[in-house]
């Protein structure tokens, strides 16, 4: 797809998710900051009349309105303030990845009520940092920016007629089915996305003065709307498209229906696959690699650990209310007491009969425990056994099968051959980790630097979504293959101690299991180093293992 | 007012909509909960469900909902008794809703301007008789599930807090929606709901086509389609109310009794909750289709649904909950 053709699709796709939010909830836009996304809002703005900006520390009052309590106050009457959704043009949701999921929730009830201003989203993020899936899933235009170089707003503006409806425009059968199908073999389970594609093919009809979508439009939809989160792209010989293996067997009447129709959609589905591969989006792979990797829950939100609104009270102090702090009316009221006959004195006029000042206002403060994520560093290769790994699986499992309680997260870097990799991510979902835990398999050398070096930047991740880290290792602590990959014992050894000394500063606490048949001296230096525990356990077993963990865990 | 999708349009999903329709007849078997993915109309559900059942006779204004003056707590506005009809009523909870909001609290406006000190009701009052709808519900903070718990169990709001002492009737059905690869429920939570049934999107291309082509004629003309499923929602809406008469008549035999305490030894659930899950759906489902009795065969089609969440987890068990119910039923039916 050249630029030009793709600012103008954008164009419209702007364009139409700010006519009809309704119809079309919004637009993702994943691109980094920079001169592009500047001229893009800047023709936002110039368009479409300056939107609100929604950011992650906005609360619910913020967002859906509320009672000003300092403008009350100081004027003695009920002063109410409107949220951002009410009146707002158009939403400008930046660094969207980070939203924090009670603000997902809330924006997504509001878009299921059709009451949601037209949101664009930014995506800033980085790798696996995305948008949450449910924002996702509403929002119909999802655009990947972050290779386009030269945008020109002011020619991708489409004269829309203020009068054009899309519901006067009809959808054929086979267009329909067409894009079931495609959806479906293109592995996009949701049902929005279809839904989208036909609004959005009735747009561009309507747009021409048809009564009647095209196989061009129902195409050009396909491209903009599914193309983009599409985990495959559908084979170009399908002739078999293959449709309802397993229909239900009850209703004969439908089924032959679907079958005829199975032939005649076979032009229209190459036609839209044709289209889709002449304008592959560009990281379709990536896209669904991360999109499949679930586990990501909220990518962000930093701040947990004081926390305005969760958690074990604290004593109330003086602040003003609003993003998220509530005013604690006792304090406040306690605060305010001792001044009433002097007060009084001072403004005869008020006819309040208490007479409370903003300074007065006190808000609670809560404290939460931060969520904690124990990262394993398991030991794959030959000489660490087998049987070790399955013992780790089964700690993981245990301790996931009681996460909810303990607030905690399970990740595990595994490490055999040349290198290390993360095979889950840090996650609370039991289903999650048995699928992912089932098809990893050992053998090969010992890269321990490589394996610590993966769970440190895996802790260091965690850190920034405000968890907080502990490293397990499990290993025989007989490192032979150095951080660049070369076999080699003693730069292995170095690699791992320069590595150790890291994982000191970072001050991650940290865990090393001993699984050698014999205690490893060199291993004890190491965990040293690190400022951790050290521990043989020649007969690791499943649920001791997860027990010493558990127990040396910061609580 | 804006038009709900009809429940009776709902394609597919016949576990759901069963689930759903079983606590309509009968809300003492619990709530319900949804595990599944997204865009599976869990949530239209649940609305349809609300604007298929017969409407709620209410005293106008009240707090809570209340079908009788007298049971209009002293701590509402005075009343004049008007009744009014409404929707039963669906209450969204929010994540990252405050326990204020939930449980009600001191009314901070009046507080302050007028120096009064007045409770304000929250959502488990608003939901009183009807649905406490909870969307990813595995994402929700403890301290709101614990409270919710409660107040689930005992059907009975009692706050206690900033000076006040208040309590108030709150019996709704909770009905819970989540991913279970986003994280788990804990077991305590997953035990008070009677039911739970999983979704997937349709797999079927003609199903899939089925539902866009029916939303899509729904968001064209909302008030033509649904005149058109007006039929069909009287059906069940019928149903329903004759299901809730039926309900106190029907019988339930030793029997069938038995089977239901044998299955859930077999499966080796806590409590006895297990056992009245079934009882009281089976009642429900036997009540829904017209029977007088409740068979075997009616606690063998809600034994999953009944009985799936309330197995112990086994980490080291690879078979689904369901497939472990089903494998009991078996073993019992032997």
């Amino acid at each position: 797809m050249t630029d030009q053709s793709a600012c103008d699709t954008l164009g419209l796709a702007l364009q139409a998710a700010i006519r009809w939010p309704e119809q079309f909830g919004g637009v993702i836009l994943r691109m980094r900051a920079g001169p592009v996304s500047d001229r893009v809002r800047a023709f936002l703005g110039d368009a479409f009349g300056q939107g609100t900006r929604v950011h992650g520390a906005m609360d619910r009052t913020a967002l859906l309105g509320g009672i000003d309590p300092i403008a009350t106050l100081q004027q003695g009457t009920l002063v109410r303030i409107d949220g951002v959704l009410q009146g707002a043009k158009w939403l400008h949701v930046p660094m969207a990845e980070r939203l924090p999921t009670a603000l997902t929730h809330i924006l997504n009830s509001r878009m299921d009520a059709d009451a949601c201003p037209p949101l664009i989203l930014w995506d800033e993020g980085i790798d696996d940092e995305a948008v949450s899936d449910s924002l996702l899933d509403r929002c119909a235009f999802y655009f990947d920016l972050s290779d386009v170089a030269g945008f020109d707003p002011a020619a991708s503006l489409r004269d829309i007629p203020n009068d054009l409806c899309l519901d006067n425009v009809t959808v054929t059968d086979q267009q329909i089915n067409a894009l079931v199908v495609f959806a479906l073999q293109g592995g996009v389970t949701s049902l929005r996305l279809p839904l989208f594609a036909l609004r959005f093919a009735k747009l561009l009809a309507a747009l021409q003065g048809r009564k009647q979508t095209s196989d061009a439009d129902i195409t050009a939809a396909v491209v903009t709307v599914v193309a983009p989160r599409l985990i495959e792209i559908p084979a170009p010989d399908a002739q078999t498209p293959t449709p309802p293996d397993e229909q239900s067997k009850g209703d004969a009447a439908p089924e032959d229906e679907g079958e005829a129709k199975a032939d005649d959609i076979a032009p229209l589905l190459d036609m839209m696959i044709a289209a889709v591969q002449a304008n592959l989006p560009k990281n379709l792979l990536e896209n669904s690699l991360g999109r499949m990797g679930a586990g990501r829950g909220n990518a962000g939100a930093g701040k947990r650990q004081r926390s305005n609104t969760l958690g074990r009270p604290k004593p109330s102090r003086v602040g003003k209310p609003g993003y998220g702090k509530r005013i604690d009316v006792l304090a406040t009221l306690r605060a305010a007491a001792p001044w009433q006959k002097i007060r009084r004195a001072a403004r005869p006029d008020v006819s309040a009969k208490f007479i409370i000042f903003p300074r007065d206002i006190h808000v609670k403060q809560y404290e939460m425990p931060s969520e904690r994520v124990v990262i394993f560093g398991v030991d794959a290769s030959g000489s660490a056994a087998l049987a070790r790994l399955s013992e780790a699986k089964g700690a993981i499992e245990i301790m996931l099968s009681d996460a909810y309680a303990k607030r905690d997260y399970v990740a595990l870097v595994g490490f055999r051959g040349q290198s290390a990799e993360v095979l889950l991510p840090p996650t609370r979902s039991l289903v999650l980790a048995k699928k992912t835990l089932a098809s990893f398999a050992g053998g090969g050398g010992t890269p321990l630097a490589s394996g610590m070096k993966c769970a440190l930047e895996l802790a260091e991740k965690s850190k920034r979504d405000g968890r907080t880290p502990t490293l397990a290792f499990l290993t025989d602590g007989k490192a032979n293959i150095a951080l660049d990959g070369s076999a080699n014992r003693d730069s292995a050894m170095i690699d791992v101690t320069q590595l150790a000394g890291f994982a000191h500063q970072m001050g991650v606490s940290s865990i090393m299991i001993d699984v050698g048949r014999r205690p490893n001296a060199k291993l004890e230096q190491v965990a040293v180093t690190m400022g951790g525990h050290y521990l043989p356990l020649p007969l690791a077993d499943a649920r001791s293992v997860s027990n010493i963990i558990r127990n040396s865990m910061v609580e | 007012m804006k038009q709900v999708y009809p429940f009776a349009a709902i394609v597919g999903q016949d576990d759901m909509k069963l689930a759903m329709i079983l606590t309509a007849i009968d809300p003492k078997i619990g709530g319900v909960l949804v595990f599944g993915d997204r865009g599976t109309g869990k949530s239209t559900a649940v609305r349809g469900l609300s604007a298929l059942l017969p409407k709620l006779t209410v005293v106008q204004g009240c707090p809570i909902n209340s079908a009788r003056l007298e049971d209009v707590p002293d701590w509402g506005p005075e009343l004049d008794g008007t009744m009014v009809e409404i929707l039963t009523p669906v209450v969204d909870l929010p994540l990252g809703v405050s326990e204020d909001r939930v449980t009600g609290a001191l009314d901070i406006e009046r507080a302050l301007m007028e120096g009064v000190k007045a409770f304000q009701s929250g959502l488990l009052a608003t939901a009183n008789r009807g649905y406490l709808y909870i969307d990813e519900i595995n994402l929700l903070e403890d301290h709101i599930v614990d409270l919710l718990l409660d107040v689930a169990q005992s059907g009975e709001n009692v706050v206690e807090r900033e000076g006040m002492s208040i309590r108030h009737p709150a019996r709704f059905v909770l009905i819970g929606s989540g991913n279970p690869e986003e994280g788990d429920l804990r077991p305590q939570l997953l035990d008070r709901f009677g039911l739970s049934v999983d979704v997937g999107s349709p797999s079927t291309v003609t199903d899939r086509v089925t539902v866009i082509r029916r939303r899509d004629e729904f968001d064209t003309d909302p008030e033509q389609f649904c005149q058109n499923w007006r039929p069909q929602e009287k059906i069940i809406q019928d149903a329903i109310i004759i299901a809730r008469e039926q309900l106190a008549v029907i019988v339930v035999s030793d029997d069938v009794l038995e089977f239901c305490a044998k299955l859930c030894m077999t499966l080796g659930s806590d409590g006895l909750r297990g056992e009245l899950a079934l009882l009281r759906a089976g009642r429900a489902l036997a009540a829904y289709q017209g029977g007088d009795t409740v068979t075997l065969a009616h606690i063998q089609q809600i034994a999953p649904m009944a009985l799936s969440h309330r197995l112990r987890r086994d980490p080291l068990d690879e078979a689904g909950s369901g497939a472990r119910v089903q494998r009991a039923l078996d073993a019992v039916l032997q």
